[in-house]
């Protein structure tokens, strides 16, 4: 567990509201995506979290954590949550969605606000060319044929272009230990993307 | 640092263009060394974060923070997922026996829900050109009055793309059998129910936020207190600053509904104008001039944007006339005595319309028949 997490413990045993506007800022956004990637369906993304958040805070789960990571903890219970959700609308597709490697909990309990404002400058600086690969590639899920007639190039162009927007491959981000609590209301929290 | 050719596996993998001896190779390679597994691991969160980054540009965390300080001071539970359990245990006592019928249905439909709920929109643009949005694997993307819209087979997005001049209005036409969602260049969202429309501005330079609604949408509004924002229907009109609320006002219903779920509205109509709180709902009845401001759990009047189908001690009469809408059906009593009894429960929206029709008539005996897209309903 990073420093950060820890300070966020400490603080939700102290003054529980703050800690948790703590937790939120720096997991709500992560923890939406995922739950957004697991079930598809984003109001109900949204409101799984909320509710996991107004759970955590009512029942006071995080005032006795002892456990060795507050993001594992986070993300298992989104996870937790989409598979009860899942289970009731029973539709099989959902259930394989489960199984990938990639929406394993090890892999995303690494993702926090502060990797994604970061990433969000980074796209922003792509070429437009890259960043229309990317929105095809893996937001729209094209397959390389797909995206390579849309944009009118070749597949081994789209596939440079893919291996150009993710070179940059970070090894663990180091986090500033004077990480400032964000003011109750600000605006711009987070940043719109612009494709 | 990765080599060139381990990179391009792991794109494929995550891309899904992945061939088998590909996915062998990747695989022995993870294995060989605990350092490789990390890095693989490290480039999965990447490509997911990046993905996420650009997919969540409409999260609004204050009100976000805003529902979950408020569902912590009112110690409320009005999510969806939990409606099943707590609806089963308020249906017992109310001893109705639609909701075990309901809770008994374990089976999902053979349709898809692609089939249902994606008839296809139109979308009017400021120079009365019409475009076709929606449909099964669509993708557009347009521009119009300084502004890019894009739209898939769900919902239909907006974003300022250059300095606007002009104020412009778009309207989007939801038929029978259909439902859309649109955000707005504010970042609210509206869902638009079946056999619905809503004329709005493309971009907000005025000083105000004003649509205009026929039929039913759910309103998930931004807060601007510069800028109300305004609903108008034909029988009422609706203030708003910020907030979730659903407006049911259908030129074939009697009345028009306005339920309240967070924040505040003032809703104003033909001598009245009324605060509502949330958990209240509005009910203008013009022919009659009765209006009623009941507290009700707001969530059911919201459960048809979740996929579901909720209906509270409705008139078969009612019911119908909502699942005609949905499926695109037309409906006749043969004996008039049972429009007026009521049923409450719910459903799946993606359920066969039969399986829904058995369950109500388990409760008052009925019998129905579907011929060439018509409901004849009648006493066994």
């Amino acid at each position: 567990m990073d420093t950060i997490d820890t300070q966020i413990i400490n603080l939700i045993q102290q003054q529980q509201e703050k800690g948790i506007r703590m937790l939120f800022e720096r997991y709500y956004r992560p923890m939406v995506c995922y739950a957004r990637d697991l079930i598809q369906r984003e109001s109900v993304a949204e409101d799984l979290v909320q509710e996991l958040f107004i759970r955590i805070w009512e029942e006071g789960y995080l005032k006795n954590f002892v456990s060795d990571s507050l993001s594992s903890y986070l993300f298992t219970a989104v996870r937790n949550r989409c598979i009860s959700w899942i289970k009731k609308k029973d539709v099989l597709k959902d259930y394989e969605v489960l199984n990938r490697q990639e929406f394993s909990v090890e892999v995303v309990s690494g993702i926090d606000e502060k990797m994604l404002e970061q990433l969000e400058r980074e796209v922003e600086k792509l070429t437009p060319r890259c960043r229309q690969v990317l929105e095809c590639v893996m937001v729209r899920n094209l397959k390389y044929r797909e995206a390579a007639e849309e944009m009118g190039i070749s597949v081994n162009t789209v596939k440079f272009l893919l291996k150009e927007a993710t070179r940059r491959l970070r090894s663990r981000l180091s986090l500033p230990d004077d990480f400032v609590l964000l003011f109750f209301f600000k605006k711009n929290l987070f940043l719109p993307t612009r494709f | 640092m990765l080599e060139e050719k381990i990179h391009g596996w792991m794109i494929n993998y995550l891309s899904e263009e992945i061939g088998v001896e590909e996915e062998q190779c990747l695989k022995e390679w993870r294995e060989s060394s605990a350092e490789n597994e990390t890095l693989f691991r490290e480039f999965c969160r990447e490509w997911m974060a990046r993905r996420w980054v650009m997919t969540s540009g409409d999260v609004v965390p204050e009100k976000a923070w805003m529902n979950i300080a408020e569902g912590k001071r009112r110690r409320r539970r009005m999510r969806m997922v939990r409606r099943v359990a707590v609806a089963a245990s308020v249906i017992l006592l109310l001893g109705m026996a639609g909701w075990w019928i309901f809770a008994g249905q374990e089976e999902s439909s053979g349709s898809a829900p692609e089939i249902r709920g994606r008839a296809v929109v139109q979308l009017v643009l400021s120079n009365g050109e019409t475009v076709e949005l929606g449909g099964l694997d669509s993708w557009e993307k347009l521009r119009d009055a300084g502004m890019a819209i894009v739209s898939d087979s769900m919902s239909v997005r907006y974003k300022e793309e250059e300095g606007v001049v002009e104020e412009a209005y778009n309207e989007l036409i939801v038929p029978r059998g259909g439902e859309y969602q649109l955000q707005l260049a504010d970042g609210s969202k509206i869902m638009l129910n079946s056999a619905s429309r809503l004329r709005y501005p493309v971009n907000f330079h005025g000083d105000t936020r004003e649509v205009f609604l026929e039929g039913e949408g759910c309103f998930d509004i931004r807060k601007d207190t510069e800028r109300p924002f305004i609903v108008r229907t034909e029988q009422t009109t609706v203030y708003v600053t910020g907030t979730l609320f659903n407006v049911s006002a259908y030129s074939d219903d009697k009345e028009t509904e306005v339920t309240l779920l967070n924040g505040a509205v003032e809703v104003k109509g033909d001598g009245f104008y009324e605060s509502l709180d949330p958990g209240k709902q509005l009910v203008w009845n013009p022919h009659t001039r009765s209006l009623a401001v009941n507290e009700v759990n707001a969530a059911h009047f919201i459960a048809w944007t979740y996929g579901e189908f909720w209906f509270e001690a409705l008139s078969l009469d009612e019911l119908l006339k909502k699942l005609g809408r949905w499926f695109d059906v037309e409906y006749e009593f043969r004996d008039e005595s049972l429009k007026s009894k009521r049923y409450t429960g719910g459903f799946r929206k993606y359920d066969e319309l039969e399986s829904i029709l058995n369950a109500i008539s388990e409760v008052y005996r009925l019998s129905f028949k579907i011929t060439d897209g018509k409901i004849i309903i009648d006493r066994k």
